[in-house]
């Protein structure tokens, strides 16, 4: 009978306490976990539309680039606005490596 | 009062005495037992009521409106479903520049009968829509009584939550694709569009759609008071984001290729034209452009003829291009070399009731002489001297008559005769490239074989990776390689001094190509004065890496001969893809050497090209019966060749 009312050396009834104790710990961390995931998720969700938002604007900023970029605009630029022109053959120096 | 405080102290002296009897609790208060026991049952039925609560709540359907319209109100407040977008993916040049892009835009419509009662909040709406409130108010009792109108479609997010931000009630949006087309018509006929619904409709939109075609997913998720999304609680269906497509086409060569094309449709008068630039190694198609051409973002004033990507779906009569593969048949045989001599003279050959006519008499012509100067007496004799199949079998080797395989829609495989039995005119008018019909990139192909040595390698309208690009193997060989060189030393005589296709010349470069001009066929046969202009060639002659087409087709202005129309084009465009891509002069390029075309003084050289209008100067009357011939294009063209005799 002593061998089972002691656990460690300890009472039953003290086994019992930290055992409640562990519970209650671990309750709350459970509490707390999912608290810190819901936090974390909704983080990530806000990431995610984010992501999503940028996604819209990199396409947006993509069209508008090669827009920009046109070589048909490049072209008339290059001649009309800064006089530059392809070079003709002799200012072609060839490098080899 | 007092009663309560018996109870509350009742367990303390139940447990000391409970050996007594079956109601101490009664006798010691000195009340009748059946109170007790009214209190006892009384007390445990409540925690059983709040049992039944709960479980008719939570778990019976039918009592109290059920179980499901609790969880239905909870999650009323708490699941939402999410989209997650799935966009088309984006088509791009080799070299990763957007060529169709989607991006979201947002529609703002409105319920016009809610918009109706709310008139006081019209003036800054339409203020914000750019419209006369008088013009809104006009619409909305237009829409009177309906409940969608749209307000403006198709306008940029920000724009939209623009006119959102002024909280107007009934004024919804919704989210809708729109694709945009940075290139432009430079691409237009090769990258297609799609419809409003995002769906292909047209070239490699139209091939690829299945792997373009994005699809939106849905999950479902837990939302807390303030939106945020806090569990993920399970995926409705999953997206599917379009896979990128990378095109084989370099937009620079596109581009340069798109430019001077045009620039040569418009100078000559021409009805239409197409470039192709092929990659030898990889069989890639480096720029394949079109004129008329379309822009594909507005396309309100569409015509279909622009639409058309020709150089894929049109079919041409080659004419003297073919000259070359003519030549191949005629070093396979074994019964020339590219230094036998043939006699021209005088100029004009017979073949049954048909007279070839050469543009002067030339005299005494080797094989090499008989390409430069394009002659059709000298091809004449050559073919005759052919086995009837002989070359008809090199056309086909080289891909002529099957399709190219690009997948493009409507890609033509062209037309290769098939005959039992070969009368000599139907072997002369091949060996000059009548009687067939072929697409600008056929010939492109055709032009590879020789360019690459005589391998015949796919072309592909997609970008080829570097790991996966096939090495040409033997098995892929369809000419011999020392007869593919020997051709391609013939064809760089062309570009010679008094060759025809001088004007296609690249400074510092060796170009071996060919030039052609034939007739147009109408209602009537052969047309007299429409023509089409073509020049194939390669560079550097010696190992190409290049292989370009341009079909210009019915110039009206007085030159048509294809190496006054055409080579010029193949000039300009080329010598720009060579800087594009790096590739060094093959030839030391002292100035003074250079063959630099002047306007007049090829002019009378020039010598004349392959054109069945001398074919046609000995015919007799019976060939007045092909006028009536009522089938049209390639048939009625191969009917008037073969009906000749």
């Amino acid at each position: 009978m002593s061998q089972a009312s002691t656990i460690l050396g300890l009472s039953l009834s003290k086994v019992m306490a930290v055992v409640w104790l562990l519970m209650l710990f671990s309750g709350l961390s459970v509490v707390y976990v999912s608290h810190q995931c819901r936090l974390l998720y909704s983080e990530l969700a806000v990431l995610e539309q984010k992501k999503n938002g940028l996604q819209v604007a990199w396409g947006q900023y993509l069209i508008e680039e090669s827009a920009l970029a046109s070589l048909h605009r490049v072209e008339v630029f290059a001649q009309q606005k800064l006089g530059m022109q392809a070079p003709v053959l002799d200012q072609i120096v060839v490098v080899k490596p | 009062m007092k009663r309560e405080q018996t109870k509350s102290r009742r367990p303390s002296g139940s447990k000391s005495r409970s050996s007594r009897g079956r109601q101490p609790g009664a006798r010691q208060l000195g009340l009748s037992a059946w109170r007790y026991r009214v209190v006892v049952v009384g007390l445990a039925l409540l925690p059983l009521a709040a049992l039944w609560k709960i479980a008719s709540l939570q778990v019976l359907p039918d009592i109290d409106r059920g179980f499901e319209f609790l969880k239905g109100q909870g999650d009323d407040r708490m699941v939402r479903k999410e989209e997650i977008p799935g966009y088309r993916g984006v088509i791009t040049d080799r070299r990763g520049e957007p060529l169709a892009v989607s991006t979201p835009v947002l529609s703002i419509w409105a319920d016009p009968r809610v918009l109706d009662a709310n008139a006081d909040q019209l003036a800054p709406l339409a203020r914000q829509l750019g419209i006369k409130l008088s013009v809104l108010t006009g619409r909305i009792a237009h829409y009177a009584g309906k409940e969608f109108m749209y307000l403006s479609r198709r306008i940029t997010p920000r724009q939209a939550e623009a006119i959102l931000e002024l909280g107007i009630p009934g004024v919804y949006k919704n989210t809708e694709y729109k694709r945009y087309y940075p290139a432009g018509e430079v691409t237009a006929q090769l990258v297609g569009f799609t419809d409003i619904d995002d769906v292909g409709q047209e070239g490699m939109e139209l091939a690829f759609n299945e792997s373009l075609a994005g699809r939106s997913g849905f999950r479902q998720v837990l939302k807390d008071q303030k939106g945020r999304v806090i569990k993920d609680l399970r995926l409705l269906s999953s997206e599917k984001p379009g896979k990128n497509l990378a095109l084989s086409i370099d937009l620079r060569l596109q581009y340069a290729a798109y430019r001077e094309l045009k620039a040569a449709i418009t100078h000559f008068r021409a009805a239409s034209g197409s470039v192709v630039i092929l990659d030898v190694h990889s069989g890639e198609v480096l720029a394949m452009v079109n004129q008329p051409s379309f822009n594909p973002n507005d396309r309100s004033r569409l015509n279909t003829q622009a639409m058309r990507n020709r150089a894929a779906t049109d079919l041409i009569e080659p004419g003297s291009i073919m000259k070359p593969l003519t030549m191949v048949a005629a070093l396979e045989s074994g019964k020339f070399h590219p230094s036998t001599v043939i006699d021209t003279s005088p100029g004009h050959f017979r073949v049954g009731r048909k007279t070839f006519v050469d543009h002067k008499n030339y005299g005494p012509l080797d094989l090499t002489g008989i390409l430069k100067k394009s002659s059709q007496v000298g091809t004449t004799k050559i073919a005759m001297a052919l086995e009837p199949e002989a070359i008809r079998g090199v056309f086909e080797r080289v891909g002529l008559g099957q399709g190219p395989g690009t997948g493009f829609p409507g890609e033509s495989a062209g037309f290769l005769p098939n005959k039992q039995r070969w009368r000599p005119v139907e072997r002369a008018t091949m060996a000059f490239g009548y009687g067939l019909a072929v697409t600008p990139l056929q010939l492109a192909q055709a032009y590879g074989v020789l360019a690459s040595g005589g391998t015949k390698t796919a072309v592909s309208l997609l970008k080829i990776s570097p790991e996966d690009r096939q090495v040409p193997s033997e098995l892929d060989r369809v000419i011999p390689s020392a007869i593919a060189v020997d051709v391609r030393e013939m064809m760089k005589s062309v570009l010679e001094k008094g060759g025809t296709g001088t004007r296609a010349a690249i400074p510092g470069y060796e170009v071996a190509g060919k030039t052609g001009t034939s007739h147009k066929v109408g209602a009537a046969g052969y047309q007299q004065d429409h023509y089409v202009s073509l020049f194939a060639g390669m560079v550097p002659a010696d190992s190409p890496r290049l292989v370009a087409v341009v079909v210009i087709d019915d110039p009206r202005s007085e030159d048509y001969y294809g190496g006054l129309v055409a080579a010029p084009v193949f000039s300009k465009v080329t010598a720009e893809a060579l800087r594009f891509l790096n590739i060094p002069p093959d030839i030391p390029f002292p100035k003074s050497e250079l063959v630099t075309a002047k306007e007049a003084s090829f002019k009378e050289d020039l010598p004349k090209e392959t054109s069945p209008k001398d074919v046609q100067t000995s015919r007799s009357g019976a060939d007045k019966s092909m006028a009536k011939s009522d089938l049209a294009g390639v048939q009625k063209l191969v009917r008037a060749q073969g009906g000749a005799t």
